[in-house]
């Protein structure tokens, strides 16, 4: 299940998931963090997705969202209460990261940094939240 | 049923290719299906033509490389065969 907040977007993705015949396993949510809920799953997978908030005109997708410092990082924070309250086991997977650490309930299980990025798979391994930020990751 | 051009427009399919037509872009929807089906990675620039004309210059500054979500994909599949009481999610 994608989540995405440009409809032009979310529409394009769901007409290649008709295409390719995938409509009943690949899904959509339009929708903006903090107005609609994050879908919740077992797994997780981020491409460092906020940082267009942080990046000059040239590389905006456009001015039909919100792009600010403070919304990435609103974002941001989002996603990380949803990886804390997030059920033992989880499973997050990053690619140069979300814009943020990661809770230490996780722990790094597999990387790989012969890509452009680093792409790093996270298990929830604790059922608690402390607060605290894992150590690992800071690359 | 119902007659498809009746459908709402929200509901009509979308043609994903801004410079093709919807046939054309059906076409090459299915080679990169039976590429991807076989093992084979298609470029992501053929790829990024489904997305909208002013967005495909922007790719690879906002979306994953194939290569990297077709490794993401294997290393999920790989985790649910070895861990049996991850969920599925593909129905």
């Amino acid at each position: 299940m994608g989540f995405e907040h440009r409809p032009r977007l979310v529409a394009v993705a769901r007409a290649l998931a008709q295409q390719l015949g995938l409509e009943r396993r690949a899904r959509f949510v339009e929708g903006s963090l903090g107005e609609t809920p994050l879908p919740v799953g077992g797994a997780y997978y981020l491409y460092n997705p906020f940082a267009e908030n942080l990046y000059g005109p040239s590389s905006s997708l456009g001015g039909d969202v919100e792009l600010s410092c403070a919304r990435y990082a609103l974002d941001v924070n989002i996603v990380l209460d949803t990886f804390r309250r997030a059920p033992k086991g989880t499973l997050v997977l990053t690619y140069n990261g979300f814009g943020g650490c990661m809770p230490a309930s996780y722990q790094p299980i597999r990387t790989q940094r012969e890509l452009p990025c680093v792409l790093r798979m996270w298990r929830k391994t604790r059922s608690g939240d402390d607060g605290g930020f894992s150590p690992a990751g800071a690359d | 049923m119902t007659d498809p051009d009746q459908r709402p427009s929200s509901l009509r399919p979308v043609p994903i290719r801004g410079d093709h037509s919807p046939a054309d872009s059906l076409a090459e929807t299915q080679r990169i299906a039976a590429d991807l089906a076989d093992g084979r990675l298609p470029r992501d620039a053929t790829f990024d033509g489904h997305l909208p004309l002013e967005a495909r210059a922007l790719s690879s500054r906002h979306w994953t490389p194939l290569a990297v979500a077709m490794r993401a994909a294997e290393w999920f599949d790989e985790f649910a065969k070895t861990h049996r009481g991850l969920a599925r999610t593909d129905g």
